[in-house]
């Protein structure tokens, strides 16, 4: 499996590099303005970096499987000997490398700027590493859908396109109706709660950790049908 | 031993292998043979479990294709299967390193024998020098079974033999090889048997010299007389 994983980190390695050059560009262009709009621009760039990536890492999902089909490099990958799981959890720990990396240095960057150069924000290290890990995450937990149904389309000789836009849409509606059950089996959780200080203001927000293992359990649901799929592809 | 019973695959409403039956013996080299669209990619795939059948059962060495028999079979695909980005050796190691059964003399013995150049990238190589690559990943195995799709298509005659006496080179007694092409001339002397297909039947399915004797034509020409009457 460390192989496999090796391989698609060196196949992905120019997507790294082109999202980590993005967020260090668009901090280069606004973060040097930090100082004089009082920390205000600093805000702007996570605004500017975060909210389109969810989009782009369900593209990205797709896209690690279409290249493999549309190169038909899949003919090699799928003649390994390895049961699907390895294939599947390989391309989806690529992923979550990409999507921790790229929303850490979406936060870190700005964060340095905004405890170094303004007094009016704070930030413990402890609520920083919570917001990362908790805002990846859920980034994290869209992949699942997408690659359920690319692959859930590729078993099919036929209509593969239609199909893995149905699935998507079926599954959508599917999730939407299992979340209420979902957030009950974890209801005993806690919300997360987050403090820190803009503009002289103490701000608290809290996040709800049972929508998101509700999400987390259909996840991996939707994983291991994946590894079921991939291992009846059609090529 | 592969065995095939009343194997059917339709894609679209066309038959692409049409209620086949045919059983091959351990340690033979049998030639698939016939024009495009005569079935022998998806003969070939089925057996390998890149497709499943419509209709029809097959077993090999007594168990159904998929994951768990890919670890004695070596499939050659027709298109080009290789990752550009990867350096020749680096492909090599990588793909190696998941068979049990890589056999790394061969792997030397073929590498220099196709004159492959170990340290360039992949997406730098020609045609006929990928073609030769994916021989390397496929023929570098102790497998059991050898699935050859269309390995001498699109390459320039000089290129063929060398690929063919690459093929000689890596076989081994007591291996089974099925190698499909529709370019019969230059294979024919490898095949001890050949199985003629059209339109996803079997046509013609015999040894290749009983076939020589009998219609007294080279295989080409039966090739040529038969299937395209």
């Amino acid at each position: 499996m460390s192989s496999l994983f090796k391989k698609e980190l060196l196949g992905e390695k120019n997507w790294i590099i082109g999202f980590c050059g993005f967020v260090l560009g668009v901090n280069f262009l606004f973060l040097p303005l930090t100082k004089v709009t009082e920390g205000f621009m600093a805000m702007m760039v996570i605004f500017f970096t975060l909210p389109a990536f969810p989009l782009m890492a369900l593209v990205r999902a797709f896209l690690i499987w279409k290249n493999e089909w549309d190169s038909n490099t899949n003919f090699l990958l799928l003649s390994l000997p390895l049961r699907g799981y390895n294939i599947v959890l390989s391309k989806i720990g690529v992923l979550a490398l990409e999507i921790f990396l790229y929303v850490f240095l979406v936060f870190f960057i700005p964060y340095l700027m905004l405890t170094g150069f303004t007094d009016q924000f704070s930030l413990d290290v402890l609520t920083f590493s919570k917001l990362w890990f908790l805002t990846a995450f859920r980034i994290l937990l869209i992949v699942p859908f997408a690659m359920f149904s690319y692959l859930f389309g590729r078993i099919f000789s036929r209509a593969q396109g239609w199909i893995t836009a149905g699935s998507l849409v079926g599954l959508l509606i599917i999730y939407s109706q299992y979340l209420h059950f979902g957030r009950k089996i974890f209801s005993y959780l806690p919300e997360v709660s987050m403090r820190f200080t803009l503009a002289g203001d103490v701000e608290t927000f809290s996040l709800n950790i049972a929508t998101m293992m509700a999400t987390f359990l259909f996840c991996v649901i939707l994983t291991l049908a994946s590894c079921f799929f991939i291992e009846k592809a059609e090529l | 031993m592969i065995e095939v019973k009343k194997l059917v695959k339709i894609y679209d409403d066309v038959y692409a292998v049409n209620s086949i039956d045919l059983t091959i013996e351990e340690g033979a080299f049998v030639g698939l043979v016939g024009p495009n669209g005569s079935g022998k990619t998806t003969l070939l795939k089925l057996l390998f479990g890149f497709c499943r059948p419509t209709s029809g059962d097959i077993k090999i060495n007594g168990k159904s294709p998929g994951v768990e028999l890919r670890s004695e079979i070596s499939f050659y695909p027709e298109c080009d299967s290789t990752y550009h980005w990867m350096k020749t050796q680096d492909l090599i190691n990588w793909y190696a390193s998941f068979f049990s059964d890589w056999n790394k003399d061969k792997e030397k013995e073929l590498i220099g024998f196709f004159d492959l150049p170990r340290h360039r990238c992949v997406a730098h190589l020609s045609k006929g020098l990928r073609a030769k690559l994916k021989l390397v990943l496929t023929l570098s195995r102790d497998a059991k079974i050898f699935l050859l799709d269309e390995p001498l298509s699109g390459i320039d005659p000089a290129s063929r033999a060398n690929i063919i006496s690459g093929i000689l080179k890596a076989y081994r007694a007591k291996q089974t090889f099925i190698f499909s092409t529709h370019i019969v001339s230059d294979a024919e002397t490898l095949f001890e048997r050949t199985i003629f297909m059209k339109e996803g039947n079997i046509i013609i399915d015999g040894k290749s010299d009983a076939l020589r004797e009998e219609y007294g034509k080279s295989m080409d020409q039966i090739f040529k007389e038969e299937l395209y009457e």
